[in-house]
């Protein structure tokens, strides 16, 4: 029974989704027409012609996966570091107090002087990580001190009176209450991390990268190449949300399948 | 275990008063009172989970078990995995042995989330006694479920008790929970909480009938004690 209204939302989630692209390629064919000028608003149709020519180009592969990796890299190490001091300033009030200050200025100061910045400090292959990980370690590690700070106290005076040791009760309680928090951070991080990372490329313009290509598809006023690059990074954050899902639904996999 | 001149204050109320209880080996200690009078903060002074002001305890180093209101299973891990979280050295068929006397055998690979209110609170006991103490606390564990299925609850715990035979202390306002369970009923009034009378019930438990003439004697001599409070 569950699995028939799972397929049956899953298939109208599908139809809402492509009834929503369809819309949204008429209204840019409109736009398009109505503006009348390829330089200001390309074509869907000439923006796929370019697709296709960037796919087909040799750079391509190597872009993308230097971007893709450099995305990763970032979002690993800021996923890590947001963990581990996420859960010793939820668990400590001493720790999260002297963190503040810290994760405030990474929050207050922007973007594009982190950027400029990074790349004085750093060579042109790695300052996009590093502008990556100061986005997105914030909102990491807020969520997974909001998620420590919720965990039911009952259950946490119950691992006391059965002195189960502090490092079980952060395996067996804290990491398990955390997980939903984590879910929702992880996803909105992962897109804005991969915007972040190819943002500071156009800046610091590494040798192949999806940055670089942005930078130079602008330089020759193609325009239609840059919404071309801009779809494909669409693409890309879509592929990161649909492997986070994964990742999700397989260690709920267990609890949907008891629940069925 | 004895309590001797237990007083605890929160702020400037005074919750015990002078309380001298003991708790007897391999015996069910039942601590009766209405609702809000101190019992539970009573058995968490017991649990070690909150000091006294004043008095002692004596023999307060025993391995103490207990059974919360909820059944405070951890929602992520199965009926199996929650009674193994306590004691984690215990074999796997020791758990099974304890999931069948608690009788869930068929829901041992259940989540908490897909059992009943008596079955989660069944596991909670099972959990209980896997921590292998030598006194298992109980506060007013069985509250949240309807009466029929409190006096079944009640029954159950009976043959458990029966089977594992260690001392239990049960906290409750209900009287029938009492009469059915106690070797030892310690009745206590409230604001501040005193010892108000100990009575001892020499019939074992397996005997004891809800509408048998002696429990029903003893139950109202119970509720003319705490109706007179």
């Amino acid at each position: 029974m569950k699995i028939s209204i799972l397929k049956n939302n899953v298939f109208k989630e599908l139809i809402y989704t492509v009834v929503s692209i369809i819309a949204m390629l008429i209204i840019w064919k409109i736009v398009s027409v109505v503006v009348n000028k390829e330089v200001l608003i390309p074509s869907p149709e000439v923006t796929l012609r370019e697709i296709i020519r960037i796919v087909e180009s040799p750079a391509f592969f190597g872009s993308v996966l230097n971007t893709s990796k450099r995305a990763i890299i970032g979002f690993l190490i800021a996923l890590g570091t947001g963990m581990l001091f996420g859960m010793l300033g939820g668990l400590f009030k001493a720790i999260y107090y002297l963190l503040r200050p810290f994760v405030l200025i990474i929050k207050a100061v922007p973007t594009m002087a982190m950027i400029l910045l990074t790349l004085i400090w750093l060579e042109s292959e790695k300052a996009p990580i590093l502008v990556g990980f100061v986005v997105i370690f914030p909102i990491i590690y807020e969520n997974v001190v909001q998620g420590i700070r919720n965990v039911d106290s009952k259950l946490v005076e119950m691992m006391k009176v059965y002195n189960i040791n502090k490092l079980d009760t952060i395996k067996e309680l804290y990491i398990p209450s955390i997980v939903s928090y984590l879910n929702g951070a992880m996803s909105a991080a992962a897109a804005l991390n991969l915007k972040i990372v190819i943002a500071a490329e156009v800046l610091s313009q590494p040798k192949l990268s999806m940055g670089t290509s942005f930078q130079m598809e602008k330089a020759n006023l193609n325009t239609a190449g840059v919404f071309a690059w801009s779809l494909i990074a669409i693409f890309m954050a879509g592929v990161f949300e649909q492997m986070l899902r994964i990742t999700k639904i397989a260690r709920n996999g267990k609890t949907l399948h008891h629940e069925q | 275990m004895r309590l001797e001149g237990i007083y605890k204050s929160f702020g400037e109320e005074e919750v015990l008063h002078d309380i001298n209880i003991s708790i007897n080996d391999k015996e069910i200690t039942c601590i009766l009172g209405p609702s809000g009078c101190g019992k539970s903060t009573l058995l968490n002074i017991i649990a070690g989970i909150i000091k006294p002001d004043k008095g002692t305890i004596k023999e307060s180093k025993k391995k103490v078990g207990y059974v919360f209101q909820e059944d405070r299973l951890l929602p992520w891990k199965t009926v199996f995995e929650n009674i193994k979280l306590v004691n984690k050295k215990a074999s796997d068929k020791s758990i099974r042995d304890l999931i069948r006397i608690v009788g869930l055998e068929d829901s041992q690979k259940k989540y908490p989330a897909q059992l009943s209110g008596g079955m989660r609170q069944r596991c909670s006991i099972a959990r209980a006694y896997n921590f292998q103490s030598e006194i298992l606390l109980m506060d007013e564990p069985f509250k949240s479920l309807d009466y029929d299925l409190r006096i079944s609850m009640v029954k159950c715990l009976i043959d458990i008790w029966c089977k594992l035979n260690n001392s239990i202390v049960f906290v409750t306002h209900e009287i029938d929970e009492a009469v059915l369970l106690g070797n030892k009923i310690i009745v206590l009034s409230g604001n501040p909480c005193r010892v108000d009378t100990v009575v001892n019930v020499s019939m074992p438990q397996q005997e004891r009938r809800i509408d048998d003439k002696k429990m029903v004697d003893l139950r109202c001599r119970l509720l003319k004690i705490l109706s007179r409070q």
